[in-house]
């Protein structure tokens, strides 16, 4: 393990791997700091960019663009009050009123400074934890990977969007999109509905490129405004830098949050929004002046960005480790590995350690460089938030049909727009589409993995899984309690709220 | 992180109600009778579907495979599809029911603002379907610089000196980092003159910028 680590610095050599990762950060700023314009939009429509490129380089760019985005959220946050991205809600909170107190300067440079060290220590974790995990990880089998996507998928359904059920639905609608085409254990084709093209199945970038960028293309026209934000952004009342006594002063809090970012980051579904949330209300109830909370506190600034900023480095440990994305971004990282050869999962490690290494190493060093990229780009970074959409919008369009071109198959744009316009109805009716593509992607790994183990099980698949299987028992059982509780929670709610009233 | 467009709520309220996209209401406020007719549209489709599905999956396997592995794996290829179909079936009834027990009274219908926000959805799809079919006619350069200016000049570019530099710029800058720097190849178009035509701008600009 050791010697893979070392192995992995001389891959590191390499001036390209740098460049890429400075305009992924670039890009990524630029992109989540427009209000309604996310991170995992210009991570989607860029992917297939990563593929032209060495995984070395073009994962770290890819890196780059997130990291980058979830920080630009926050400028936009802090100016005008508008979140950039979800992870950057709890920003608004003490960012706008900050702002008007002549204070706007200090407030970005805690928030970029709060996203590096959060970021930057959280990596440091997983960089530390990785390796035993994944030796851990070589000890389980089929029945204990099938368990744990299960169990994972559960958590993501429950917990995205606005309800456990239409997550269901987006799973099981992934799910089904990913059994289109060949069957790879049995190799019948199936639900093809007589459509040549589909019979390698629905490829993976029109789809990510129609669920994450379209939607966002056509909730952005839905307004006439010329622009993203009405304000202008003057930078030059901006006021004065961030004191070190300030940054000292709020360490604590930054430490605090990425604890809580990085423990939220490693379970699969929950993410940077309810990891900056937390963090925001356990700065506010640990601090001795709760109540400056909201009214423009530096700490209310520094907690959720360093939370939101954590959960970056922890979600790679279930992708690289056992192959399960956590979120839309990771799902999307998990294809950006499978085009360039790499299939995540507990053998990864031992097959090309040195790699695994050299790119955790990496996105350490992304936020060294991002530090000071966006220390002195915050005043750039600003002014485009005023970009008119009648420049930004076609553009993005454009370089969304140039990333599904990019598989060589004109056919794939008519995938794109069916999956794209559809993928905007569903978020109309309130669908989180993260679980599409998360099972969509784990699709042939659940399939498979069910394979085997109805081999091992020799027909015996209950007492197998439940009773020969302790791990795999122990997720099968938590999701499956899970459901049940999730089932009855309304009915009890509402049988409670009765007797309440009744009582009065 | 959170999904695409749904940022979520929004508190310091300093801007416009449009600059955020708000689809993910807040689960405190009642969604509109427009909204459950939707859910019940969608509940309706994916009940049907795959129910359909399920119960049609023998017949939707093409090929039968393998009957070696089958028999040694004692699962066949419908058998996990149409477990999960029937369970989507099942999910989507429920979701149905749900939605159709919280379907407001009528004379809560929306607003001119919305019809006019889904009237720009609506031209906004037709621009990206036009788009799709005319790739591969007029190639990727010419269809680009043709959604580009239909595109600005609907979300409000009326300088036409503007419009022409945008729509003319961004294809051959696409082009050229694609095609020349990344090696990801575009369409062509099949008419002869569009194509010498890219090709040449292309081979231009490689002798003016890549010389080396």
């Amino acid at each position: 393990m050791f010697e893979a680590f070392l192995e992995g610095f001389a891959l590191l050599l390499r001036v390209d791997i740098y460049v890429y990762i400075s305009f992924g950060l670039i890009i990524g700023v630029f992109v989540g700091a427009m209000p309604g314009l996310t991170t995992t939009l210009a991570v989607a429509v860029l992917l297939p960019i990563s593929f032209k490129l060495e995984p070395m380089v073009g994962i770290p760019f890819l890196i780059g663009v997130t990291k980058g985005g979830i920080y630009g959220g926050s400028i936009s946050a802090i100016l005008v009050g508008i979140p950039g991205t979800g992870a950057s809600i709890a920003t608004t909170f003490d960012g706008p009123p900050l702002t008007r107190m002549g204070k706007a300067r200090k407030a970005l440079e805690m928030a970029l400074y709060a996203s590096v060290t959060g970021d930057l220590l959280s990596d440091l974790l997983t960089l530390a934890m990785i390796g035993p995990i994944a030796i851990i990880a070589l000890l389980i089998g089929p029945p204990e990977v099938f368990a744990i996507i299960i169990f994972s998928l559960v958590l993501i359904s429950s917990v995205s969007g606005e309800s456990g059920i239409k997550g269901g639905i987006a799973a099981f609608l992934g799910l089904g999109l990913g059994f289109i085409g060949t069957d790879a254990t049995t190799g019948a084709t199936r639900l093809t509905f007589g459509l040549q093209a589909l019979n390698s199945g629905i490829p993976l970038i029109p789809l990510i490129i129609g669920v994450f960028a379209i939607p966002e293309i056509l909730a952005a026209v839905e307004s006439k405004a010329a622009r993203f934000i009405d304000e202008h952004v003057d930078m030059n009342k901006a006021g004065e830098h961030l004191l070190w006594s300030e940054f000292r002063a709020s360490l604590r809090t930054i430490l605090r949050s990425t604890v809580i970012g990085s423990g939220i980051g490693m379970v699969p579904g929950v993410g940077q929004v309810v990891a900056a949330f937390v963090g925001y209300s356990a700065a506010k109830r640990a601090s001795k002046h709760p109540e400056t909370f909201g009214k423009g506190e530096l700490d209310g600034i520094a907690a959720p960005e360093a939370a939101n900023n954590a959960v970056n480095g922890p979600t790679l440990v279930p992708l690289l480790t056992l192959g399960i994305p956590g979120d839309n971004v990771t799902a999307i990282l998990l294809g950006a590995f499978i085009a360039n050869g790499l299939r995540p999962g507990p053998q990864i490690f031992q097959e090309q350690g040195p790699l695994m290494y050299a790119l955790l190493v990496s996105f350490i060093i992304a936020n060294v460089i991002f530090l000071v990229l966006a220390y002195f780009l915050i005043k750039p970074f600003a002014r485009a938030m005023e970009m008119k959409k009648a420049y930004l919008i076609p553009a993005i369009l454009a370089l969304a049909f140039v990333g599904t071109l990019s598989t060589g198959d004109i056919s794939d744009v008519g995938i794109m727009i069916v999956v794209g316009i559809c993928s905007y109805i569903l978020r109309k009716a309130g669908f989180d589409l993260a679980p599409l593509v998360i099972a969509f992607v784990l699709a042939e790994t659940i399939e498979y993995t069910l394979s085997q183990s109805m081999i091992y099980a020799h027909g015996t698949p209950f007492h197998y899984f439940f009773a020969e299987r302790p791990i795999a028992s122990v997720f099968l059982t938590v999701a499956l309690t899970w459901i049940a509780w999730l089932s009855v929670r309304p009915w009890l709610r509402r049988t409670t709220a009765g007797r309440m009233r009744s009582e009065r | 992180m959170g999904a695409g467009i749904a940022s979520g709520p929004r508190s310091c309220g300093i801007s416009s109600e449009e600059n955020v996209p708000a689809e993910n209401s807040s689960p405190i406020t009642q969604p509109s009778r427009a909204a459950v007719i939707l859910e019940i549209c969608v509940g309706v489709v994916f009940t049907a579907a795959a129910g359909y599905i399920a119960l049609a999956m023998p017949g939707l396997v093409r090929q039968e495979g393998m009957q070696e592995a089958q028999t040694f794996l004692h699962l066949s290829p419908v058998f996990f599809p149409q477990l999960s179909f029937a369970l989507t079936c099942l999910i989507s009834a429920l979701f149905l029911v749900q939605a159709a027990r919280r379907l407001p009274p009528a004379g809560r219908a929306a607003g001119g603002t919305a019809k006019e926000k889904y009237w720009n959805v609506a031209i906004m799809c037709v621009l990206i379907i036009v788009y799709g079919l005319l790739l591969p006619l007029l190639g990727f350069g010419f269809a680009t610089l043709l959604a580009l200016g239909v595109t600005s000049y609907a979300l409000g570019t009326r300088s036409w000196w503007q419009l022409a530099a945008y729509s003319i710029v961004t294809p051959v800058i696409i082009r050229f980092i694609f095609e020349r720097v990344l090696y990801i190849s575009l369409p062509l178009s099949p008419i002869e003159f569009l194509t010498n035509f890219e090709q040449g701008l292309m081979k231009f600009l490689v002798v003016l910028f890549m010389r080396g």
